[in-house]
Formats: structure tokens, C-alpha cells, sequence
């Protein structure tokens, strides 16, 4: 187990320096003037020129990423003058637009982003896994296909729609739910949720289609399997039968898929926050690029990066624990 | 001799495989799955949908002559200033004239607008896919035939194309990219990101084949790998190459008309079905049905590709029914 796990992570971190490299090369070296495009609009040369000298956009290619890779982990410093602030680990940078280093800026807004993501897989795993696994229990009747279509539907909707239709519908028209916002689950609970369950809804929607799709299939492959018989054979209860050696096994696949798509919910939360104006990661990403804030959309880029890597170790490591013959390949 | 008749669920023995007439890729196994193609009345109704939003796409300028309306010209006089820009008349505005009715606020026709919206829909996610299918099977193919470092530097680029979060990414381009068209911009960031799905495919396909009995013969007879390539490979993997495309075509649908949302699509005046729909935000609740129409199409085209794709995956694979 050591060794895999000593050989995961070494995988991930080279993957990690080649999204550092590459996004590197995107932000810094194809911009013909970075410094300018770092700066923002309505910036003096004075600035331009002290951007310039910080980031060493003078010297070698080579030396500016060891520095911009170092500054990640030690920290650097910015501003000017009087205004120099200390931008520590994880340093990704620091927005000459706001006047903050940009993990600052992506901390403040790291609890809307993470409770979007967090509630929305929620539901969508309890509600695909659950609805594929009932599919697959009564399959070939109408239940099944009532989930097949619906699934097939689902799978169709882009989540932006998704969300419009649920604003009109749960909003505009039946009036139930107000306009979705964010508030502090520690502050006031009941309104956390009402804010939060329509984009909770319009992103679990597509990954629920997929998810009850998935556990149908695997599900339905394990209950043909001998080792079903023999449970069943030696008088195991259906129930038992079906949820620990049946749905057991039918999971195992299903927590790879959740983990890939986890890290890649950063792009959906992109959209969804779009769609209900809410102030998260996803916002300040766009506002940057609308901006052309680099060191902001750096930053987010990296972040989400970092997210998919991280949920694939994640999902490696959870698979090995599962799955022994995983931990020798 | 049809595949049906054979048992599909037994596995065949060598003596069994020599009697048959017909390996996949000749020109009866795709007799074979056209036949099935049909009887599957899904598959076919959505084929036949998406050859409607092809012509419509391709008359779009046809279609909105016969209506009178270009997708540019504003009808302000059948807006209602006193409702804030609102289309006269109940069903935002639906008429004789008005197919779909208007855009509020603008007055623009929505039936011009989603036929033009639906051009840059295809023309993005159909072009995209043949980019798509050509890298992919052109690294899938030299991964999988040669091997060794070859395979192992094409199948590194692929995971981690595959970890990279497309979307964040996509976004980021368009940003620092300002001075690329948008049309080009668009195809060639959605086949960066989504031809490895493809290439892993091919890759693993290949390596399967190039162990099999008829490409060792041509090897064996000195045939020169080109032709191995082309005449002994290619053939047998048209099937999983034809099928993931149509189903690459929905997924490039649904990204550029999300980036198209996010205002990072085709530059407005051009209808985008995206734009349209991020526009509607403005007006989700007091005319739902500038919302109603492109979404629909957007899901129609999503969804009848999703099920082409689907029986076309059904029809192609010889152990089916």
C-alpha cells in the first residue's frame, strides 16, 4: 500500500507541475504584454514598470516560472511603495485590480462555491444511486422505464436551462422558494437551504441522469452474479442480499465517476452562480476574465486544477482501500 | 446469413468464425446494422430530427426570407413600452408573423433568431467533432499500433488533457485570447479538450486488433504498415469512431451554447441559442417563452443526437440482438 500510494502521488504532482506549466505558459508568455494585461484597465506606466520588476518579466522564461512556482509555496511579496503587502502560502498571485493577493480574494468567496458543490453532489448521489438502484431491482416493469426516460431527458438538459426553468417555475410562478441567495448555514439554517436547493436542483439534475443510468447497470450486473445466488442460498434476507453484497459492489465504480466529476464541479458552479447571481468562485473567475484580472483567473484556473488532481488521488486511494487488486497493478 | 441467427449470446468457436460470411467493417455488417438502425423507431425518429435542424440550419437564410424577417431587424412597434419592452399580444407575441413571436425588449423575430442560433450551434459542434475524430484517431491509431515510448508519450498527453478542468480552462482562453475568431476560437478549444475521450477509445482498440490474426498476416506478407494502418486497422475501428462522435456532437452542443451563456460564445448580434437563454434571465418572469423556445431547441438537438448516437451503438454491436 505504501509504494501505491507513494507512486500516486508522485503521479499527481508531476501532473501538477505540467497544469502549473502550462497555465504558466498561457497567462505569461502568450499575452504579448503581461504586465499591462496584469495591471488592468486605467493603470500608469509607473505600474506597469514596478509589475514588471516584481514579477522579473525581464529575465529568462525558465526564471520566472521557478519564481512564480516558489512564490506558490513560500510566498512573495507585491504592491509598491508604501502599499507592499505580503502574500503568503498559497500564493497564487495578487490582483493589482482589488489591491489583494488572490487567494484572499478566492477564500472569501470559497464557503458559497463549496456549498453549492457540497449539497448539490449530496443530492445528486442519494438521488441517482437510489433511483438506478430501484430501476434495476424492478427491472423490465414500468418503474424502469419510467426512470430510463426520465434519465434520457435529464441527461439532455444543460444545467443553465435547468436553473431558468426551476426560477420560473419555483420562483415566478407557484412562488415557493424565494430568489436564490446565499446566507451562512451558521447563521440562519432555514434560510441557507430555501436560498440554496434550486442551484442544489439545477446542477444535481444532469449528474443524477448519469448517476441512476450508471448504479442501473452495475447493479444489475451484480444481482446475475454467483456470489447473489449463494447469499440468497443460504437463506440471506432480499433486503440484506441487495444492499451489502449487491449494491456494494454495484458502488465501487460510482465513487470513481463521483470523484472526477466533484473536481470538475468548479466549471458547473461557474454557470449556476451565473444563473442566480451568487457571489462565489465561480463569479469572481468570470468578473476577472471580464476584467482581464490575469492574476485572479490564473488563480482560479490552478484551483480547479488542482481540484480534478486531488479527486482523482482521492479516488485512487479510496478505490485501493476497497479493491486489493487495484493496490498490484 | 444474418448475425441474428447465429445466437448472439454464445461465444463463437474458430471453426464458427470462419463460416462467417462478413467481419465488422465490410459492407454487409453495415447492411446489417442499417436494417437494425430502422426497426429501432427511437433512433430513427431522432435521425430524422436532426436532418430537419440540419436543413434548417443550412436554410436559415431561405427560411427567415419566406418570413420576411431578418435575424438583425427590430419590431419595435410590436413591443408594449407601457410592460417595460414587452411583445404585444399573449405567447410573447406569437402571430402569423411572428412564428415564435419577439425578443422583448428589442422586438426581434425569435423564429430568425433560433434558425440563425442553431447554424452556430451545428456549424461549432459538427466541425469541432470532425477535428475531433481526426486527432483522435491519428494519436489513438500511432499509440495503439506502435507502442513502446511512443504510446506512453500520447497516452501521458491524454490523462492529462482529461485532468485538466475543460471547462475553467476553455473560459480562460477565450480571455487571453481576444484577437482569435471566435468561430476558430470555439472549435479548436472544444477538440483540444475532447479528443482524448476519443483517442483513449482508439488507442485501446488498436492495441486489441494489433494482436489479431489478420494483422499478423498482413505483416507477416510484408505488407507495408500504411496499409496495415489504413486497409486492416482503420476499417474495424470505424464503428466505436462513429458512434463516440455522434455522441461527441451533444456534448460540443452543450458547451458552446453554456459558453455562449457566459457571454464567451459567438459575439452578439449573432444569435446563439446560449446567449438567447442568458438573456432570458432578464425576463424568466415576465416572458417565459423567450426561454421556452431556444431551450427547447437546444434540448431537442441534445437529445435526438443523445439517441441517434445510442441506436446507432445498439444497431453496430454484433453481440446485440
Amino acid at each position: 500500500m505504501a509504494g501505491f500510494l507513494l507512486r500516486r502521488i508522485l503521479g499527481m504532482l508531476i501532473v501538477l507541475l505540467c497544469l502549473l506549466a502550462v497555465t504558466f505558459i498561457i497567462f505569461y508568455v502568450f499575452p504579448a504584454n503581461p504586465a499591462r494585461d496584469i495591471c488592468g484597465k486605467g493603470c500608469t506606466a509607473a505600474t506597469v514598470a514596478s509589475i514588471d520588476r516584481q514579477l522579473g518579466l525581464n529575465k529568462p522564461l525558465w526564471a520566472q516560472f521557478g519564481q512564480y512556482v516558489s512564490g506558490i509555496f513560500t510566498g512573495r511579496r507585491f504592491g509598491q511603495g508604501s502599499h507592499l503587502v505580503a502574500c503568503n502560502f498559497p500564493c497564487f498571485g495578487y490582483s493589482y485590480q482589488d489591491n489583494l493577493p488572490v487567494s484572499t480574494l478566492i477564500l472569501q468567496r470559497l464557503p458559497v462555491t463549496a456549498s453549492i458543490a457540497v449539497g448539490a453532489a449530496i443530492l445528486w448521489l442519494a438521488g441517482g444511486v437510489t433511483i438506478g438502484a430501484v430501476a434495476a431491482l424492478k427491472k423490465n416493469t414500468w418503474v424502469d422505464r419510467v426512470v430510463t426516460a426520465t434519465s434520457l431527458v435529464g441527461l439532455a438538459l444543460p444545467v443553465f436551462l435547468v436553473a431558468i426553468v426551476l426560477l420560473f417555475l419555483l420562483t415566478a410562478k407557484l412562488g415557493v422558494l424565494p430568489d436564490p441567495s446565499y446566507t451562512s448555514i451558521f447563521v440562519n439554517p432555514g434560510a441557507f437551504f430555501t436560498g440554496m436547493i434550486q442551484p442544489w436542483i439545477a446542477l444535481a439534475m444532469v449528474y443524477a441522469a448519469v448517476y441512476a443510468r450508471f448504479t442501473r447497470a452495475k447493479l444489475i450486473e451484480a444481482m446475475g452474479e454467483q456470489y447473489i445466488t449463494t447469499a440468497r442460498a443460504k437463506g440471506l434476507r432480499e433486503r440484506r442480499t441487495v444492499v451489502h453484497h449487491g449494491l456494494r459492489s454495484a458502488i465501487t465504480p460510482v465513487i470513481t465517476i463521483l470523484g472526477m466529476d466533484f473536481g470538475g464541479l468548479l466549471g458547473g458552479a461557474v454557470i449556476v452562480e451565473t444563473v442566480y447571481g451568487l457571489p462565489g468562485i465561480g463569479q469572481l473567475f468570470l468578473q476577472a476574465v471580464d476584467k482581464v484580472d490575469i492574476p485572479v483567473v490564473t488563480g482560479c484556473t490552478l484551483l480547479a486544477g488542482f481540484f480534478v488532481i486531488a479527486a482523482n488521488l482521492i479516488v485512487d486511494l479510496v478505490y485501493a482501500s476497497l479493491d486489493p487488486r487495484v493496490r498490484l497493478a | 446469413m444474418s448475425l441474428t441467427s447465429l445466437g448472439a449470446q454464445e461465444p463463437l468457436d474458430d471453426s464458427q468464425l470462419l463460416l462467417l460470411p462478413a467481419g465488422p467493417g465490410s459492407q454487409s455488417a453495415w447492411r446489417v446494422g442499417w436494417t437494425r438502425f430502422r426497426r429501432d423507431p427511437v433512433a430513427l425518429a431522432s435521425l430524422i430530427v436532426i436532418g430537419l435542424l440540419i436543413v434548417m440550419a443550412v436554410l436559415a437564410p431561405v427560411l427567415t426570407a419566406i418570413n420576411g424577417h431578418p435575424p438583425d431587424a427590430e419590431y419595435q412597434n410590436h413591443l408594449d413600452p407601457l410592460l417595460g419592452g414587452l411583445p404585444s399580444g399573449s405567447v410573447g407575441g406569437v402571430s402569423g408573423s411572428f412564428w415564435f413571436g419577439l425578443e422583448p425588449g428589442t422586438g426581434r423575430d425569435l423564429f430568425s433568431m433560433i434558425v440563425y442560433g442553431a447554424r452556430v450551434s451545428l456549424f461549432v459542434s459538427v466541425s469541432a467533432t470532425i477535428v475531433t475524430v481526426v486527432v483522435a484517431t491519428l494519436m489513438g491509431i500511432t499509440a495503439g499500433f506502435f507502442g513502446g515510448w511512443i504510446d506512453t508519450i500520447i497516452s501521458r498527453l491524454m490523462d492529462l488533457l482529461l485532468a485538466f478542468p475543460s471547462l475553467i480552462f476553455m473560459i480562460a482562453l477565450v480571455a487571453v485570447l481576444p484577437s482569435v475568431p471566435r468561430l476558430l476560437l470555439l472549435i479548436i478549444i472544444l477538440s483540444v479538450f475532447g479528443w482524448p475521450y476519443l483517442g483513449r477509445i482508439v488507442r485501446g482498440e488498436t492495441m486489441s486488433l494489433r494482436e489479431r490474426e489478420f494483422v499478423e498476416a498482413a505483416r507477416a506478407m510484408g505488407a507495408p504498415v500504411r496499409y496495415t494502418l489504413l486497409r486492416e486497422l482503420l476499417p474495424n475501428l470505424l464503428t466505436p469512431i462513429i458512434v463516440t462522435s455522434m455522441l461527441t456532437v451533444p456534448t460540443y452542443i452543450t458547451a458552446e451554447a453554456g459558453l455562449s451563456f457566459l457571454g464567451l460564445g459567438i459575439e452578439p448580434p449573432t444569435p446563439s441559442w446560449g446567449s438567447m437563454l442568458a438573456n432570458s434571465l432578464n425576463w424568466y418572469a415576465t416572458d417565459p417563452w423567450y426561454f421556452i423556445f431556444p431551450g427547447f431547441f437546444l434540448f431537442l438537438a441534445v437529445f435526438s443526437f443523445n439517441m441517434a448516437g445510442d441506436g446507432l451503438q445498439r444497431a453496430l454491436d454484433p453481440r446485440g440482438d
